[in-house]
């Protein structure tokens, strides 16, 4: 074989092994704050990596429009279409979710575990997304948890209907306290 | 083979050994056919170099950076405050050498744009099919009479590059006592990074707020106004009494003595254009700044000291085939930031990379988000996504600063923001 041919097919394989220079253009600016792949470091800029694609629009949407709370990205959503959002989603949604090892209080991780089983995991299934607007929430980061948590509890974001419905009986049933003991479950989650 | 030197060759060599027990790709066993050197391993050539390889494996890239450890400036005036240790803003380069990047230690001295090689100071010698220039800045020592490279080096720090003048100024602070001033002479612009200086103000009042109440920073500004001065000054009266007779921070325009003319080093005392003396216990003094030398001695620069490209490659406009990025080329809206840098290596790197296949480049689209840090829990930020309009890098209002008058929540929130974005764009860049 010579050399041309040889060179061709090596750029064949690593055309699909690598996004397309069209996607890497879009999706290169969001992994620069999120990490590689989406897998941000944290604590508080989330992973996005295997976020679900409907979520991710939704959020950049909400972003666009101002319905979400934001400090940057309010202005960095601004700068595309629903189409680049979409191409930015499915990127995003086809990555490894990877957590990292968080401090926790392990009384509270146990606690939260029991409560997050009863009233978050029938929608936030552990490395699959439901399509219905759910997405991993198991080893996301606990500061990103709790900074939202306490946006949709005080209401300065608006909570999904059945996210509402969730916490009001939760909070109800455990007290506010076990939201703390949820985020510490959660944070625990890293050995997948 | 003719234009490879014999050591160049065994680098090249190894390199590909190195990809080999890795393990990163089954390439074919071939001689590169496309060479790519890379001048300076900041934010700009580390991500530069790291993209090309990603984006297309089978090019050859070399990267030429004289120092074994990168410190970033960016977070580098949280180590001058005391919020942050040196180690954690230090980098090497093993990381990318996974990439199966040629990386060499060595600086260069020379470019040939015509038979496309570059000379280092142990005199090896890297052909190119593209280079890409990132040499960041350096500085325009004959401005301030009585200030050079050896008096910054032991007695005046710049610390406008970070590292051992990081050091020395957090060291200098530590050793002040009590009641003593600090000068922060900001250059004229542009220079990297044009918040750093009213950053490194507030961390350093942050420092003796706790330390050293009855001291004070003296900013001394060759303008009349500075990057997001009502941010800055909003967080000042709310932090450190500015306006006030015990304010941490004075602040003191051109009309009031701020534009500096020459350093009395021995005496500390900052002489002003319009004869003002000041006197302190540590000088900071930021040089006027230009391109990094190579680009000086090399004529990319125009007549400004910095680096005119085209905005849709980063290919200079006074040669070919060789790329300017970062804070050495003139990207005008973009800031002199190393998220800038950051990001145009990511677009100088598909164009290179399209260019080498024989490909059409596309229209690039650039971002820059930058955090300052100014005091406990209190963090501002700006962000911006730049396109390409009539060739030239525009901004079209998909952006903006963090707002005035916002709440603790929210300038606290920024700050947790901050150190997860220095977590992130610096694994971008080195990882």
């Amino acid at each position: 074989m010579n050399k041309f041919k040889l060179l061709l097919l090596a750029s064949l394989l690593f055309n699909t092994a690598w996004a397309s220079d069209e996607l890497s253009m879009l999706v290169d600016n969001c992994t620069g704050c999120h990490g590689k792949e989406g897998n941000s470091l944290g604590p508080a800029i989330p992973i996005i990596a295997s976020m679900n694609p409907n979520t991710f629009v939704k959020a950049m949407q909400e972003f666009k429009n101002g319905e979400r709370p934001a400090t940057v990205m309010k202005y960095l959503a601004k700068a595309y279409t629903n189409a680049e959002f979409k191409q930015m989603a499915d990127y995003f949604a086809n990555q490894k979710f990877i957590p990292n090892e968080q401090i926790v209080e392990l009384d509270r991780v146990a606690r939260g575990k029991v409560v997050y089983g009863k009233y978050c995991q029938m929608c936030h299934l552990k490395n699959v997304y439901t399509g219905k607007g759910s997405t991993i929430i198991e080893g996301q980061w606990m500061d990103y948890l709790r900074l939202n948590l306490s946006d949709f509890y005080t209401g300065i974001r608006d909570m999904p209907r059945p996210i509402q419905l969730q916490v009001q009986m939760l909070v109800k049933a455990e007290g506010e306290d076990s939201i703390e003991d949820i985020i510490h479950y959660l944070g625990s989650v890293y050995n997948q | 083979m003719s234009n490879f030197n014999r050591r160049h060759f065994i680098k090249v060599a190894a390199s590909v050994t190195a990809v080999g027990i890795a393990g990163c790709t089954t390439l074919p066993k071939l001689k590169a056919e496309k060479r790519v050197v890379v001048i300076g391993g900041g934010a700009g050539g580390a991500t530069a170099a790291k993209y090309i390889r990603k984006n297309d494996p089978t090019i050859e890239v070399t990267l030429i950076e004289a120092h074994k450890y990168h410190y970033t400036c960016f977070m580098s005036n949280e180590v001058i405050g005391g919020e942050r240790s040196i180690q954690s803003i230090k980098f090497s380069y093993d990381k990318l050498a996974g990439y199966g990047i040629n990386i060499v230690h060595d600086l260069a001295i020379e470019i040939e744009p015509i038979s496309k090689k570059v000379t280092t100071r142990n005199g090896d010698v890297f052909y190119y099919d593209r280079l890409v220039v990132a040499p960041g800045i350096d500085f325009k020592w004959n401005e301030v009479e009585g200030y050079d490279p050896q008096i910054a080096s032991i007695k005046i720090p710049h610390a406008w590059k970070a590292g051992s003048q990081t050091i020395l100024l957090r060291k200098q602070l530590e050793a002040m006592q009590d009641g003593g001033t600090v000068i922060i002479s900001v250059p004229r612009r542009p220079f990297r990074c044009h918040p750093g200086p009213y950053e490194r103000a507030s961390l350093i009042a942050h420092y003796l707020k706790t330390h050293k109440p009855a001291s004070k920073v003296l900013i001394l500004e060759p303008s009349k106004t500075f990057a997001q001065q009502k941010l800055f000054v909003q967080a000042w009266k709310r932090l450190y009494g500015f306006g006030t007779k015990n304010s941490l921070i004075d602040w003191l325009p051109a009309a009031e003595g701020g534009k500096v003319s020459e350093l009395d080093a021995k005496n500390m005392i900052i002489h002003s254009t319009s004869g003002e003396q000041h006197k302190a216990d540590v000088i900071n003094l930021i040089p006027p700044q230009q391109a990094g030398n190579i680009a000086v001695v090399s004529d990319l620069v125009n007549g400004s000291g910095w680096c005119p490209v085209h905005h849709q490659t980063f290919e200079s406009m006074r040669y070919k085939d060789i790329h300017v990025i970062g804070d050495a080329s003139i990207a005008k809206p973009m800031p002199k930031s190393g998220y800038s840098a950051n990001s145009q290596a990511k677009v100088c790197a598909i164009a290179i990379v399209r260019a080498l296949q024989g490909k059409e480049m596309l229209t690039p689209n650039f971002l820059n988000a930058c955090y300052a840090v100014l005091g406990k829990d209190y963090a501002i930020s700006v962000a911006a996504v730049y396109k390409l309009e009539n060739n030239k890098i525009t901004f079209k209002g998909a952006g903006g600063l963090s707002p005035m008058d916002a709440s603790e929540e929210v300038r606290r929130r920024e700050l947790l923001y901050a150190h997860s974005w220095y977590n992130n764009i610096t694994q971008d860049i080195f990882e």
